[in-house]
């Protein structure tokens, strides 16, 4: 009997699967998820980042508790604008003493949010598909601004993250277990469990709501 | 060894395949994009504009897989705020001069 290629399509399809689930993870994360606590019949959930951000937000929405019990509530989108975003950067910059690292925000926002400092915005259009995701520096007299697209998040979110603020923790970190057989086909299971920290919310922002133009 | 397709973005242009050892067990996984549309943009905007904004100024576009790059030869993390010094200092190598769409000084 040949078994050649069958340890490959193994390591293959593990590898295809736990990128999946890496996917699934962020996309989680950036969800309007509130937590769930775990029972016997109950599966726990983590509560994502727009669960936590509160205090330094532009929203038409009503906010969440801030600790993760509860979701957004979302409201009516708008278009979005330098002036929304200078509101929230302005919050983080009053209530933290740190600096901001990243502007994320969907694909089509990308182009809106380029578009603020002027003139960048017909020339680095991101719907261009010959170009590769990029970040974009911008440069301002208080501060320096990395935009980033993502393309797990929701369109209407734009949020202004300090990474050092948050942290995936890990209960079980993601290993495989063999499966019993019941039948010819071997089986694996990917198996972990995290939860999303958040160590200040204010260091953070969020500009919620957003049309997708 | 085989190289299987893992991924293919078509939003993004990235590539991702892999390769299994079967002597060794070891796992191979290449991901790689075609940043030049992104260096032509930023030459050719170069010539069209300074990037000057009304508040900010476009320093620096700066393709994922490079940033990737510079992140495991250099340990620069090109997307955190507090790296910021050492990303200037690779812009201004004119190795890396056509990561930035304008010329005004960092």
């Amino acid at each position: 009997m040949n078994k050649a290629g069958r340890r490959t399509e193994l390591a293959y399809q593990l590898t295809k699967r736990a990128k999946e689930l890496k996917i699934d993870i962020e996309a989680i994360m950036l969800s309007n998820q509130a937590k769930v606590v775990g029972a016997a019949a109950t599966a726990p959930k983590a509560a994502s980042v727009l669960s936590w951000i509160k205090t330094n937000v532009s929203h038409v929405g009503t906010n969440p508790t801030g600790d993760g019990t509860d979701a957004r509530v979302d409201g009516t989108p708008r278009a979005f604008t330098e002036a929304m975003l200078k509101t929230v950067m302005a919050g983080v910059y009053t209530n933290s003493s740190e600096d901001l690292d990243v502007l994320m925000v969907g694909a089509s926002n990308k182009a809106v949010a380029s578009g603020f400092s002027g003139g960048a915005q017909k020339t680095y259009d991101v719907s261009d598909r010959k170009l590769v995701t990029t970040i974009d520096v911008y440069v301002g007299d208080f501060s320096t601004v990395r935009i980033i697209p993502n393309r797990f998040m929701r369109v209407r979110d734009a949020l202004l993250l300090n990474w050092s603020l948050w942290s995936v923790d890990w209960l079980r970190p993601i290993r495989q277990e063999e499966l019993a057989k019941t039948g010819d086909a071997e089986k694996r299971m990917l198996v972990g469990e995290w939860t999303l920290r958040a160590n200040n919310e204010a260091g953070n922002g969020l500009v919620a709501d957003l049309t997708a133009p | 060894m085989t190289e299987y397709l893992l991924n293919r973005d078509l939003q993004t242009g990235i590539y991702e395949t892999f390769e299994f050892d079967e002597a060794t067990g070891d796992i191979t996984i290449r991901r790689w994009a075609d940043v030049q549309p992104v260096l032509d943009a930023n030459k050719s905007f170069h010539l069209e504009s300074d990037g000057k904004g009304k508040t900010a100024w476009l320093a620096a576009r700066i393709p994922d897989n490079i940033a990737q790059d510079w992140l495991v030869r250099f340990g620069i993390n090109a997307w955190k705020g507090e790296h910021w010094p050492a990303v200037k200092k690779l812009l201004q190598d004119p190795e890396w001069r056509n990561l930035r769409p304008t010329s005004f000084k960092l």
